[in-house]
């Protein structure tokens, strides 16, 4: 009987991909950043309004739009003017390293620096998985309530950058704001939080600063 | 999380560990896993009795041990195999 040691990452395989992704766009000068968070977050009318802002030029970025059908939110992107590709994962709940490859063979990066990853809606796979990004934005929503730290603290505890959106809803609804942001220092010290109405395009001069590579 | 996913690549990293180690028969697999690893015992357990049909790990089984230290997005590692 013998014992072999391994060690070896269970999901090797795709971080193996996501590592050669992260090394090939910091060669070029590209950073990718990985925007998360729950279905109806508010994910992608932040990216809207953020790469409306005047101070973005949209020429410099690209979107990979992940959803599980349709390509309603490619749409909302080119709307803007901002190049897309759109990822459909037919039923997976997550974006993994391969298909965000395929997603960059499927774009025009000339002149681009940035790269957001707009990712499929969920808190616990997308959190698991890494897809090669230099940078996590999670977009949380007051409407969510307060507890989503602590149920999943997976995804705050390597966020780089935490988003609570829809304070605007705050009068109407029961949401103790210093209690999630304390949720998310304990399990996160390092984590930046702001707060945001992207509906009333409120409070999104931290992420459009990130976008501007300020 | 993946219970699945996560089987399909444990029997193929130690199919391939076992042959590059001349083991024919492996009889336990210890995985090491974070707090937060989303992984279920009973789920990966499941899957595993389907896929290691046909394979050296037939009359394995998994044992998970955990790791606090995994803290990261990966918090699954396949720490040793036992066989002959």
């Amino acid at each position: 009987m013998k014992t072999i040691t391994v060690n070896r990452n269970v999901l090797s395989k795709n971080d193996e991909i996501a590592e050669t992704i992260r090394a090939d766009l910091t060669e070029k000068g590209i950073r990718m950043i990985n925007f998360l968070g729950t279905p109806g977050s508010g994910k992608t009318t932040v990216l809207e309004n953020v790469l409306a802002d005047p101070a973005i030029d949209k020429s410099r970025i690209a979107v990979i739009e992940g959803d599980l059908f349709t390509d309603l939110d490619a749409q909302r992107m080119a709307e803007i003017g901002v190049r897309t590709v759109q990822l459909n994962t037919e039923g997976a709940c997550h974006l993994e390293a391969d298909m965000v490859q395929q997603g960059l063979a499927e774009l025009d990066l000339e002149g681009v620096d940035t790269i957001v990853v707009d990712n499929i809606g969920n808190l616990v796979c997308t959190a698991a998985f890494q897809i090669g990004a230099h940078m996590r934005v999670c977009v949380a929503s007051t409407t969510e309530g307060n507890d989503k730290p602590l149920k999943y603290p997976n995804m705050f505890r390597t966020a780089d950058v935490v988003l609570l959106n829809k304070i605007d809803l705050l009068p109407y609804i029961s949401f103790d704001v210093d209690k999630f942001i304390a949720d998310v220092l304990s399990l996160n010290p390092n984590a930046e939080v702001y707060l945001c109405s992207a509906y009333k395009g409120e409070g999104l001069e931290p992420v459009v600063q990130i976008f501007a590579g300020v | 999380m993946h219970e699945s996913a996560v089987c399909r690549e444990i029997v193929d990293i130690v199919s391939h560990a076992a042959a590059e180690n001349d083991i024919e028969k492996v009889y336990e697999i210890v995985v090491a896993v974070g707090e937060y690893s989303c992984v279920n015992e009973h789920q990966l357990n499941f899957y595993f009795d389907v896929m290691n049909k046909g394979t050296c790990m037939e009359q394995a089984i998994i044992r998970l041990e955990k790791d606090m230290t995994l803290t990261g997005p990966s918090q699954m590692y396949i720490r040793t195999f036992r066989g002959e």
